[in-house]
């Protein structure tokens, strides 16, 4: 199978794993895939992984086919060595074995026996998928030079990858944070990735090749649609008195923090926690479910009961988080809280190469005139509302010359009835308003690029990526100055309260009209602005566990 | 005027609650014009699905004037009744057609050049042109298309148009002047809308009423807006003022009284007011199907009212707290100026920064808001229906 070419490949995959003809959106999906990264063991887990196999009964034309196909030299080296023999078929329930069967019974008895197949295949599939992953680690690092040590080697580390390990989609906000942190931290020697068992109530430590599949690229793939690795199979992780755990991730939905924090007490493992940002206590408005409001205050408390440190992501954050403790008041010293600021996402040096679908998008964007950027999942906090308020205002003054307002982002909850009247606006109909979903990095690297300048008005955040993006392409980005935004954009940019409409409104007309006052300001940001890399953010993560300073 | 006087009494017939917005003015225009010339008086009612003009007999015409019409138990069974009271309309060459219902959803104007031809009889209604001015505070687009039917055959078919601002009168004017239309326009008559007087002896209020007024006043001062829930009109802006003034405050933060129905579009917002912390902590409130009466005494015992919505074809509540002696701060937005005689503190509707202030001073300085008080001429602004009635015909009829 390995001989074919990567079309035929991708065909024979589809028909051994799916039992059908590859349909023409995922053909090109993995086609891309292979061009872009050659690993043809990709496609091969993402199928086996994928809804169509682990959510149905595989047909038995399905198993047919891949019987058909264990002349492939790949297959057959692994069933040789896993697939048990042929049992008989077991007897239903209160029958004889021999016993002879109706229809009805006979029908019953063959799908039983079809799932029990079924399952067996999977487990093979996935058993090869494991041997081919590990494989792979191995051959790729044979060659690497021993891993370094983070101190001097007397402290062992637990870095908690849950949330990584259960996410598979593109990465974004505290994902993204934790995937470029274990990436990181992956350089040394004396930190053991591990995950939360929850059925087992215990940590359970990743193998190396696991580690290494989970921070991969291909495993946050767009498409990409894998399972995780499953806890219960792991061994649990050998913690010692004085061990730290360090835990960056969604804590309250992968590793309980109070959970945690128990069982770390019955080692004397000590744990090092993160908070992004109060919101759901402050705003329990722009909750998605009315529980998670509860559940986050839980979740703050335990951290403050059960953690060594905490790392907040900004000053703005740290103020929060200390004053939620003081008002709570928790009755114990306090943990410390540290802050370091994250990186950017961007590289804008050199500028990816598009599609010819994210090029279409771009072309319309272009064709509608100049634009403003706003990237942002759409839910109220964000504060759309008043954009497309400042928009009414500016379609009505300048008609067709009103500059386009882009924003890019998921719909989020609690919009509904904002997002259906956009539509009925004059701006919206003249083409001034303009919504972009899905869009890749790639493509997003382009539209900062190219934009005029980019807004923030949120009404609240923990930091800002976005507008620490925006800097980092050297665009304007006017901010609120409320919680993080200021630091975010190191107290360069214009800055306003989230609903200060008139000054809003006043500043992006002048970031239009006058292209001085504009250019000043990038070349501001060209002077003074300093770019924080994913490596800086391990580095001073890294020297504030070690040595308590970043 | 001297032929007979047809007013289409569609809107009044089919509605069997309280009478709110266009139906009390349709009724009023009613009463006012029987008052004025009952021999000439022809109530008809549009039989939508049949696409005909049918005189309302008098006894039933009778009953729908009344008040026990508004205050059905069964409103929604209680309205079909009016089909068992009509007979055929024949129309007239001397006739006026007056007609200020919700005319755009039926081709009311349409159905009435099918009995006169091209024969300038109508006295239509102008509210407001929002669903031209701002679609998307329009519950779809279908209202735009109607409002842009309507208006150019309005301008086609009437003799008069009744207004009920200066600010909607102007709206009409620029829309017939973008289409071309200006030269042949009929004339736009301001009519001002009532605003309800506060009774001299202490009103009834139920045992209900009476719980609900002490529940609103247990917590101190409170600040009223009276308005549907929509998004035009601008509920979200004290939200937000109310998140920050219950961070800034807690429990010494005021209580916001929102009274009005639950509109279209409100979902999230009213998600929101009953999840935000002000809200959980009593300091945001919501009443709905709130009395006339028990109304007033809000008004009458708030600290102030406020109206900041987005657009306002007049706004009638802020013309309401003024006739009680209260400071209502306005949004610089359509009518809300003209309707409160400039006499209120005022903003543009998304000017956060000065709506928060001006109601902290509001709360904070009670000399100020004294002098706010004071400087209103308050029998300027008690204009009963009676009145409205009488300018009606004076400046409509009596052409």
């Amino acid at each position: 199978m390995m001989m074919l070419d990567d079309e035929q490949f991708i065909h024979a995959c589809f028909k051994i794993i799916l039992g059908r003809e590859a349909d023409p959106n995922g053909f090109a999906h993995y086609l891309d895939l292979l061009k872009k990264k050659k690993n043809r063991s990709q496609v091969i887990s993402d199928l086996c992984y994928s809804p169509e196999v682990t959510e149905s009964l595989l047909p038995f034309e399905i198993l047919a086919a891949v019987r058909r196909y264990r002349s492939s030299r790949l297959f057959r080296l692994s069933l040789k060595r896993r697939v048990p023999k042929p049992q008989p078929a077991t007897p239903l329930e209160g029958q004889p074995a021999g016993a002879s069967l109706g229809p009805d019974a006979r029908r019953e008895h063959a799908h039983a026996e079809q799932v029990r197949l079924n399952e067996a295949l999977l487990e093979r599939l996935g058993a090869l998928q494991q041997d081919v992953s590990h494989l792979q680690y191995s051959v790729a690092n044979a060659s690497r030079a021993p891993k370094d040590i983070l101190g001097d080697g007397t402290m062992r580390y637990l870095f908690n990858l849950s949330t990584s390990n259960h996410w598979r989609r593109h990465a974004v906000g505290i994902v993204r944070v934790e995937r470029e942190l274990g990436k990181y931290l992956s350089r040394f020697g004396n930190i053991d990735f591990v995950i939360w068992d929850s059925h087992g109530r215990s940590l359970k430590t990743l193998l190396p090749y696991q580690v290494s599949k989970i921070l991969s690229d291909e495993w946050c793939a767009n498409g990409s649609v894998g399972q995780s690795f499953p806890g219960a199979q792991l061994s649990e992780a050998a913690i010692k008195a004085g061990d730290i755990y360090i835990s960056v991730g969604l804590d309250w939905d992968h590793a309980p923090t109070g959970q945690l924090v128990e069982y770390l007490a019955r080692f004397g493992a000590k744990a090092v926690l993160a908070c992004y940002d109060t919101v759901p206590v402050q705003f329990p408005e722009f909750l998605v479910r009315d529980e998670l409001g509860q559940e986050f205050r839980q979740h703050l408390v335990e951290m403050g009961h059960g953690a060594s440190e905490v790392m907040a992501i900004s000053q703005s954050t740290k103020r929060d988080l200390v004053h939620f403790w003081e008002e709570a008041g928790l009755e114990r010293r306090l943990p410390d809280v540290f802050t370091i600021s994250l990186a950017s996402y961007a590289s804008p040096s050199q500028l990816p190469v598009l599609n010819a679908h994210e090029h279409q998008i771009l072309r319309d964007v272009f064709g509608r005139g100049d634009y403003i950027l706003y990237v942002s999942s759409v839910e109220s906090r964000k504060n759309h509302k008043m954009v497309f308020d400042i928009w009414r205002d500016l379609w009505l003054e300048r008609g067709v010359d009103c500059p386009q307002f882009v924003h890019v982002g998921m719909a989020g909850w609690g919009n509904t009835d904002l997002l259906g009247r956009v539509p009925r606006m004059p701006a919206y109909i003249g083409g001034k308003i303009n919504w972009l979903q899905h869009v890749s990095d790639d493509l997003l690297a382009h539209l900062y690029h190219n934009c005029a300048f980019t807004i923030f008005p949120s009404l609240y955040e923990g930091w800002g990526l976005a507008a620490t993006e925006s800097l980092a392409f050297g665009k304007v980005c006017v901010v609120s100055n409320n919680s993080s935004l200021e630091e975010a954009t190191q107290g360069l940019m214009p800055r306003y309260h989230p609903l200060d409409f008139i000054g809003w409104k006043r500043e992006i007309e002048r970031l239009l009209d006058d292209d001085g006052y504009r250019k000043s300001l990038e070349q501001k940001i060209s002077d003074e602005h300093r770019s924080v890399s994913w490596a800086d953010f391990g580095a001073r993560f890294c020297d504030q566990l070690v040595l308590g300073k970043n | 005027m001297g032929g007979r006087i047809v007013v289409n009494i569609s809107t009044s017939a089919n509605w069997r609650r309280r009478p709110v917005g266009i139906v009390r003015v349709e009724r009023e225009v009613t009463k006012a014009i029987f008052q004025h010339r009952s021999e000439a008086v022809v109530p008809v009612y549009l039989d939508v699905p049949r696409g005909r003009w049918m005189t309302v007999k008098d006894g039933c015409f009778g009953d729908i004037m009344s008040d026990a019409w508004v205050s059905s138990d069964n409103p929604d069974h209680d309205a079909a009744d009016v089909r068992k009271h009509l007979k055929p309309f024949s129309p007239a060459a001397t006739d006026s057609f007056v007609t200020v219902g919700s005319d755009w959803s039926f081709q009311v104007p349409d159905r009435v050049e099918q009995l006169y031809g091209n024969h300038r009889v109508l006295i239509p209604a102008l509210y407001d042109l929002i669903p031209l001015l701002f679609p998307e505070y329009a519950p779809g687009m279908e209202f735009y298309d109607q409002f842009n039917h309507h208006y150019r055959a309005v301008q086609r078919l009437a003799k008069a148009v009744f207004s009920i601002s200066e600010t909607s009168a102007v709206s009409l004017r620029e829309f017939w002047e973008s289409r071309g239309l200006a030269a042949t326009a009929p004339p736009v008559k301001v009519v001002p809308l009532a605003a309800p007087v506060l009774p001299a002896e202490a009103p009834f209020l139920d045992a209900k009423e009476r719980a609900i007024l002490e529940d609103v006043e247990k917590d101190g001062p409170f600040i009223i807006y009276v308005s549907t829930i929509e998004p035009r009109k601008n509920h979200q802006l004290l939200l937000d003022i109310w998140r920050e003034l219950y961070a800034e405050r807690g429990e010494r933060c005021p209580k916001l009284v929102v009274v009005g129905m639950r509109g279209w579009g409100s979902n999230d917002l009213i998600r929101t007011m009953e999840r935000m912390n002000a809200g959980r902590a009593g300091k945001i409130v919501w009443r709905e199907g709130v009395s006339d009466v028990l109304l007033m005494q809000l008004y009458s015992r708030s600290t102030f009212a406020v109206f900041p919505s987005y657009f306002e074809g007049w706004g009638l509540a802020a013309s309401e707290a003024a006739a009680v002696g209260k400071v209502c701060v306005i949004s610089t937005a359509g009518a809300l100026i003209e309707a409160t005689r400039g006499l209120m503190p005022s903003y543009h509707p998304l000017d956060f920064p000065g709506w928060k202030n001006e109601i902290m001073r509001l709360l904070d300085d009670p000399a100020y808001r004294t002098s706010v008080e004071s400087s209103l001429t308050i029998d300027a602004f008690k204009r009963t229906w009676q009145d409205f009635g009488n300018d009606f015909c004076a400046k409509l009829l009596d052409l």
